[in-house]
């Protein structure tokens, strides 16, 4: 199925769509041109006036971070304070923290998490019986659609004191353990139930691009006596390295994202200390304490980090694959 | 299966010998037994591991689903795995007595299939148009749209416009505020141009000849011809709105409007403390049972459309990584 879409998309970019009787209106003037799509721009119209409500008045409403916000006074009318909020920022314990935290559990999760999908695909790659592939996949596809809400539900639920991992490891002589209390557990249950979500499904994009590995390649290493370890060292992972290299690019683009919806559905205030990150950390300051201003800064400076990142990654992304990230 | 692997491979093998020695056939010969068992050893490794990830993938959701039939005491009994020896539907019967679990349901429901065909008109609206190549402005358009997928505001800028446009209250029009902000994105939008332009231009070009306006040539023509790509959209953002918690958390204020997510949290939610703890006393006898039963029932929509939402979310995420 994905050797379909894969050689669906080349058409797509091999032959652009031919404009048939169209030709002749690239030839109008661009006035015609607009008038005769008329239509189409009416129907651009509610798409264009929700990404401004939606998507660039927020990016506007970023001038928080250097107002003094006032209720009365709404977003624009509140007073400008400069750099005030970031110089209070960077002098709190606690944004360090959160700091350090987001950096520490995102280099982990690079680490530990980043490369399981990739050797899952191999294996998937490597699988012969059809049926079994797909059942495998079908099942460990499945996490991906259980928001963290719930999958903190389970996992409470698994790791509780008296609960069966618990009982479990008491019954095999061992002692009861607080995972979810205790801080130094924190970083492996969050990172564990990471590969149960995302794992599986992230080996889709692997696999997709296994599949477009032509087939007298392996032939071919085969005669040159290619066994099969060599055959995926010297074939399979080459091939897919483009991709490799995009989506660890994106990954470390991407850096300042610990991820809220896991740490948020998974820490409590017993440990803050090793799982606070900038994105719950905004939370508490913007949302539940109402500082509008303060937590719009700490938005903007990861926005800002992340941004200058992303530009990075395509930059390096383009120097390596000849393409940007994006196409 | 295996065995037509291995002819290939043999067949491979013997293509690559032009005069082959009887010696060296021989020798070859061993090598490919050799290699057959080689091959098997590792045909079962490789499935052994993976169908381990499998369990390990399908474990919480079984651990549940026992979960939520057990008394208190098979909970605290259990090892490794919760087997309810004291089978019972209490948990659900409570569930439901309570009354806010299916009125979550309900709302939840409705907010996700409303939710579903506004995602669809309006992506449709914005897809569409990015596919015709000659349309002037379409790059600034695109860039308009694309730019939001590196950039955003941020939480904080996000939740003040919503609460400006009134849709963070008490009333039932909360709800829209659940629809209205998440009904577009990026992502969704390039995915389905792309399932668009699949569409063969020649129906779109009758369609015009026949004096048929744009709109209608969208909703007559193109989308009925692209169904996988809208059912793609529409199952997207089913999911995202029935696995949505954090917004309405922020949006609805009122209890009386909750969604299925809100009352989940609100029952999940206990008190922390350090350690370990006395056991829990028998007066808990449905906390972990019934919790176990709220998520079953919230979960349970989605694994009934799973093998829908996973045939084309996996071909969605191609399309839209592919040609971005």
């Amino acid at each position: 199925m994905e050797k379909e879409v894969l050689s669906q998309n080349e058409q797509n970019v091999a032959m652009p769509r031919s404009d048939g009787p169209e030709q002749g209106i690239k030839k109008y003037s661009l006035k015609k041109r607009m008038l005769r799509y008329y239509q189409v721009y009416i129907m651009l119209i509610p798409v264009v006036a929700w990404f401004i409500v939606f998507c660039y008045a927020p990016m506007y409403g970023i001038v928080l971070a250097f107002k003094d916000y006032s209720f009365r006074k709404g977003i624009l009318g509140s007073e400008w304070v400069g750099l005030a909020h970031f110089k209070e920022l960077f002098e709190q314990a606690m944004f360090t923290r959160a700091f350090w935290n987001t950096l520490r559990i995102s280099v982990l999760r690079l680490i530990f998490t980043f490369p399981i999908p990739i050797i899952m695909a191999v294996q998937l790659n490597e699988m012969v019986n059809k049926h079994y592939k797909k059942s495998i996949q079908t099942i460990i596809y499945l996490p991906y659609f259980i928001s963290w809400l719930v999958l903190g539900g389970l996992i409470k639920q698994i790791l509780g004191s008296y609960g069966p991992i618990n009982n479990l490891m008491v019954s095999m002589g061992g002692e009861r353990i607080a995972f979810m209390t205790e801080g130094k557990y924190f970083i492996w249950i969050l990172l564990i139930s990471e590969v149960w979500k995302g794992a599986g499904w992230g080996t889709i994009i692997y696999v997709a691009a296994m599949s477009g590995i032509n087939p007298e390649l392996y032939e071919a290493a085969e005669i040159d006596g290619c066994k099969r370890w060599g055959k995926i060292i010297r074939i399979t992972l080459p091939s897919v390295a483009p991709t490799i290299t995009v989506m660890l690019l994106l990954s470390i683009a991407g850096i300042m994202n610990a991820g809220f919806d896991p740490i948020f559905n998974l820490y409590n205030t017993l440990i803050y200390d090793v799982s606070d990150i900038i994105d719950t950390y905004a939370y508490r300051i913007g949302i539940s304490d109402g500082k509008f201003d303060m937590g719009t800064a700490i938005g903007l400076f990861k926005s800002v980090i992340n941004f200058v990142l992303l530009l990075g990654a395509n930059f390096v992304a383009k120097k390596i694959n000849g393409n940007s990230i994006y196409g | 299966m295996n065995e037509n692997y291995l002819v290939e491979e043999v067949s491979a093998c013997e293509e690559s010998v032009t005069e082959p020695l009887v010696s060296e056939l021989r020798k070859k010969k061993k090598s490919k037994l050799q290699k057959a068992r080689e091959g098997k050893v590792f045909k079962w490794v490789n499935g052994a591991l993976m169908a381990l990830f499998a369990l390990f993938c399908l474990y919480p959701f079984v651990n549940v689903v026992l979960t939520s039939f057990a008394s208190f005491g098979d909970y605290v009994n259990s090892n490794g795995l919760v087997i309810p020896y004291h089978f019972t539907f209490g948990a659900y019967s409570y569930m439901f007595s309570i009354g806010r679990i299916p009125k979550g349901f309900l709302i939840t429901f409705c907010v996700s299939f409303i939710g579903a065909i506004v995602n669809v008109v309006m992506v449709s609206l914005a897809a569409y148009p990015l596919t015709k190549s000659d349309l002037p402005g379409k790059k600034i358009i695109s860039f308009f749209i694309v730019f939001t997928m590196f950039f955003g505001g941020g939480l904080i800028p996000q939740y003040l416009i919503i609460r400006g446009l009134g849709f963070v209250n008490k009333n039932f029009s909360s709800l829209f505020g659940l629809v209205l902000p998440f009904c577009l994105n990026a992502f969704n939008i390039i995915i389905l141009r792309n399932f668009f332009r699949t569409v063969p231009e020649s129906v779109i070009e009758s369609a015009e000849i026949d004096g048929a306006g744009e709109f209608r040539i969208l909703f007559q023509f193109v989308m009925p011809l692209a169904m996988s790509g809208i059912v793609t959209i529409a199952l997207f953002s089913v999911v995202g709105y029935w696995n949505d918690w954090f917004w309405p958390m922020l949006i609805v204020r009122n209890t009386e409007y909750y969604t299925l997510a809100l009352v989940l949290r609100e029952l999940l939610a206990q008190p922390v403390q350090p350690g370990v703890g006395s056991p829990p006393p028998d007066s808990q006898l449905l906390t972990e049972a019934s919790e176990a039963a709220a998520i079953v029932i919230s979960i349970l929509p989605l694994i009934i459309i799973y093998p829908f939402v996973q045939k084309f979310f996996e071909k969605g995420i191609i399309l839209g990584a592919v040609k971005g």
